[in-house]
């Protein structure tokens, strides 16, 4: 990295935290703190509600799938359009009429204070959590790839935010998420523009393009009917369809996005901008992973991603022999590469097999350093900023870490503020301190978001160390959103739910997803549908249940 | 649960939100299918 990247990183970062803090002045009161007044334009909400969704770890892990796996992940967002029809014509103007805070003061209106507090406690636990883990992701990435020390990017990223979000409330993370989404835009259509620029003379953006495909990295739509397969056309549609119900309608950190809305109007024009650009975005970024991939046909990459894992076996004299393999692999894959995309046709079946070998050395390297070094290897995460730092010029080096930072702290700000909305307000104000004024409630909450942000990054920096607790924390949260999801319906649709029912129905489905994973090889996607339907089916039934027991007991006592 | 007052405005709007998306699937499968 040279200074003109320090230069454009820390610029990002000063002006930043800057932005942020001088949203304090219009945060001095609770609507104003929590909910921006209900003041925001659409655009605004908007591009914050897909700013909170993009992390760090999804910019630089998705643009690495689509190197190793090609761009079916896509698939992931297809049910995301359905979702947001079905939230604009429910959720939003439930929860602005009923002018809530957080998504789980509805369900006290609705049901009970119980259900509002374990809802909002799993909510609390799951996030607390893993926004240490959206913290440490990245950190480690980075630290990795351009030497940093992990706990100094674990502060630079996590106390960043921390600050700015903890004095200009909500309002700080909407308008710096606003700029912090044109940062990765820019970031984005440079380095598209850059890889395409460095493709050798002759070979052409089709061309690429022709390269990835004839090996199956373009495929987009897998009409297979397989539980077992993590993207489908069908897990994205119906698996998809209920996990982004549940992360964008029962999440506080998507539903005070648009709860800050100046009308429900605005707030679902602000859910729709996302229905129609997030497949295009996440298409752009994939692509970016492909031509990546393509980049890598006619330059050499590196062995393994992770520099850590090569300078551990790099004296090893059967590593020796691999890297020799791989870079013969690899001038041989360059040759049928070029001539595939210079002379036609006929040489396709030729890349074809010198990609499957130049793919089977590489295995061969990443089998060793799972046997030698770490049995969970896995370096998808590794190949965008590594190519970063190798292949692209000075000042858009700077410019992309600034956009991965961009990233991280817009989704670390909506959780945070998050956090402190449902803590201030689910437990501090309902449980310990109903009456009080509105500079209280603000303080509570500022000192909420200092306390979630300190604990985030100590998780960060633990996380760094146990990676099985980034895996657990993952999965907690995709247990609670199907579930959570399952209360929502049984208080917006189902009109004999009560509050015992809601109670043990979220139980009974976090519970039943738990199983779901322990016993069987069902891809997470589906795990959100069996949760949301578990609790719904299981709640309504204690519902029923419930009504019998209380007219027993009305006709017991008369 | 609609606003009564927005002659179907959202409605049409959620059938073009539907329209795009098919369209959209449709021209990743042709996208695919035509480097592939």
């Amino acid at each position: 990295m040279k200074l003109l990247d320090w230069a454009i990183v820390i610029a990002y970062l000063v002006y930043v935290i800057w932005d942020g803090i001088r949203m304090t002045k219009h945060s001095n009161s609770k609507e104003g703190y929590f909910l921006a007044n209900r003041s925001l334009p659409w655009w605004a909400v908007g591009l914050s509600v897909m700013a909170t969704q993009l992390s760090a770890i999804t910019l630089v892990g998705t643009t690495g799938q689509a190197y190793t796996d090609g761009m079916r992940f896509i698939q992931f967002y297809y049910g995301l359009p359905l979702a947001m029809i079905i939230l604009c014509i429910t959720v939003v103007p439930f929860f602005h009429r009923a002018q809530v805070f957080t998504a789980y003061e509805y369900l006290e209106k609705r049901f009970d204070v119980k259900v509002r507090t374990l809802t909002s406690f799993f909510f609390l636990i799951s996030r607390g959590l893993g926004v240490g883990t959206i913290i440490s992701a990245p950190a480690i990435v980075l630290s990795i790839v351009f030497g940093w020390n992990l706990i100094a990017t674990i502060f630079a990223i996590g106390l960043s935010t921390t600050i700015y979000t903890m004095f200009g409330g909500v309002q700080a993370v909407t308008w710096t998420d606003v700029k912090q989404m044109v940062i990765i835009f820019v970031g984005l259509g440079v380095v598209l523009v850059v890889i395409v620029a460095n493709f050798p003379s002759g070979v052409s953006l089709v061309d690429g393009l022709t390269l990835a495909g004839s090996l199956g990295k373009l495929e987009t739509v897998d009409t297979s009917i397989n539980f077992y397969e993590k993207y489908t056309l069908w897990s994205g549609l119906i698996g998809g369809l209920f996990l982004m119900l549940g992360y964008f309608g029962c999440d506080q950190s998507q539903v005070q996005r648009f709860l800050t809305a100046k009308s429900v109007d605005e707030g679902r024009t602000s859910l729709l901008m996302s229905a129609f650009l997030k497949i295009p975005m996440q298409f752009m970024i994939l692509l970016i992973g492909v031509l990546v991939f393509v980049f890598y046909q006619f330059n050499a990459p590196p062995i393994v991603f992770n520099a850590n894992e090569i300078a551990k076996a790099q004296g090893d004299a059967k590593f020796q022999a691999i890297e020799q393999n791989y870079a013969a692999a690899h001038a041989v894959r360059r040759d049928a590469a070029v001539k595939f995309s210079t002379e036609g046709d006929e040489f396709r079946q030729a890349y074809v097999e010198a990609d499957k070998k130049f793919s089977d050395s590489r295995k061969q390297a990443v089998d060793y350093v799972k046997e030698t070094s770490n049995d969970k290897f896995n370096d998808v995460n590794y190949v965008f900023p590594t190519f970063i730092l190798q292949n692209m010029p000075m000042g858009v080096i700077g410019l992309l870490i600034a956009a991965i930072f961009a990233a991280a702290m817009s989704s670390i700000a909506a959780e945070l503020n998050a956090l402190a909305t449902a803590t201030t307000i689910d437990f501090y104000r309902r449980l310990f301190r109903p009456e009080a004024t509105d500079t209280h409630y603000v303080a509570v909450g500022r000192l909420s978001t200092l306390v979630w942000g300190i604990f985030a990054c100590v998780v960060a920096i633990f996380a760094s160390n146990l990676g099985s607790l980034i895996e657990v924390v993952n999965k907690f949260g995709s247990f609670f959103y199907g579930s959570l999801l399952g209360v929502f319906v049984l208080a917006f649709v189902i009109k004999r739910a009560n509050a015992r029912g809601a109670f043990f129905g979220l139980l009974f489905g976090i519970t039943s997803v738990w199983i779901a994973s322990l016993y069987t090889s069902i891809e997470f996607l589906w795990f959100n549908v069996i949760g949301c339907l578990v609790t719904v089916i299981s709640g309504y039934l204690i519902s029923l249940t419930a009504k019998k027991d209380l007219a027993t007991d009305q006709k017991g006592s008369t | 649960m609609e606003d009564e007052d927005d002659n179907g405005f959202w409605d049409r709007v959620y059938v073009a939100v539907i329209i795009t998306t098919v369209i959209v699937i449709l021209a990743l499968s042709g996208f695919s299918y035509y480097f592939s």
